[in-house]
């Protein structure tokens, strides 16, 4: 049964390979930074308008040169901080604890995306 | 249950909570999501050896005691969800096309997928980009604790 077993991994591995295909290829560089707060939108405004957030006195959010990444959480792991910077719809900034999302979007994709 | 089935069951409980405490404490990769389910060795090992109830057992307490101990309430529900989902994926491929690696891969990348879904619905969006990460990294930790596992079986019984 080993056989069966090495088909797995490697279908699985392929399968990984072509989600992140799929996710940089139809990612779409974005205009508006949407903040989500336990699922609701708590920010929506353009990603060229440099500023700092306040979300919820919880995590805050920095929009900066076209890009929106988390500058500081109250969460106990921070993974928050370390994910890096978003600006296209290939990547969000999620901080679990806190309910917080960070995302880079297209102002006319907005409705499908929120709740 | 019979007697030293119950006793089996709950030290491999408190072995699973073991694993998972030394888990706690290895430097988190700062990506979220990405464990190494040293537990899954347990809960393999408790599948094969003494059946579905064990398993479930020790599935329950892992989650509930690691989560609320370690962690907090919101971590407890994805946990439990991913951890069920896990579960119930291995125990319907158990003895199945797969050997204990197989079923460990699959337990581990539906671990995985289970608190994908459970995070998207929890945050009010998606979280299919990071999809790739995690069916690679339940992919290749299920393969090492399924690996590490039958290593176990065979030495022990």
């Amino acid at each position: 049964m080993k056989k069966n077993d090495l088909i797995l991994l490697i279908s699985i591995i392929f399968l990984a390979f072509f989600a992140y295909i799929f996710v940089k290829v139809t990612a779409i560089k974005g205009d508006t930074v949407l903040i989500l707060k336990d699922g609701e939108v708590f920010y929506s405004g353009s990603v060229y308008d440099d500023k700092s957030i306040d979300v919820a006195g919880n995590n805050t959010v920095r929009i900066e040169n076209g890009c929106a990444y988390m500058t500081d959480a109250t969460c106990p792991d921070k993974l928050c901080i370390h994910q890096g910077k978003v600006s296209d719809s290939s990547k969000k900034i999620v901080c679990l604890p806190n309910r917080v999302t960070v995302e880079v979007t297209r102002t006319s994709h907005i409705d499908k995306v929120v709740r | 249950m019979n007697t030293q089935k119950l006793a089996q069951t709950a030290l491999l409980s408190a072995t699973a909570l073991i694993f998972g405490y030394i888990e706690s404490l290895l430097p988190s990769l700062g990506i979220p999501g990405i464990k190494l389910g040293l537990s899954n060795i347990v809960l393999l090992f408790a599948l094969y050896k003494l059946g579905i109830r064990s398993a479930f057992f020790i599935m329950l307490v892992k989650v509930l005691v690691s989560s609320l101990l370690f962690a907090g309430l919101n971590v407890f529900f994805f946990s439990l969800c991913g951890g069920v989902l896990s579960l119930a994926v291995m125990i319907l491929f158990k003895n199945k096309y797969f050997s204990v690696i197989g079923v460990s891969i699959l337990g581990g990348v539906f671990h995985n997928i289970g608190q994908m879904l459970v995070a998207g619905f929890v945050l009010g969006t998606n979280a299919f980009y990071y999809l790739p990460v995690l069916l690679l990294s339940g992919c290749i930790m299920g393969f090492l604790t399924g690996y590490i596992c039958s290593l176990t079986m065979k030495h022990l019984k």
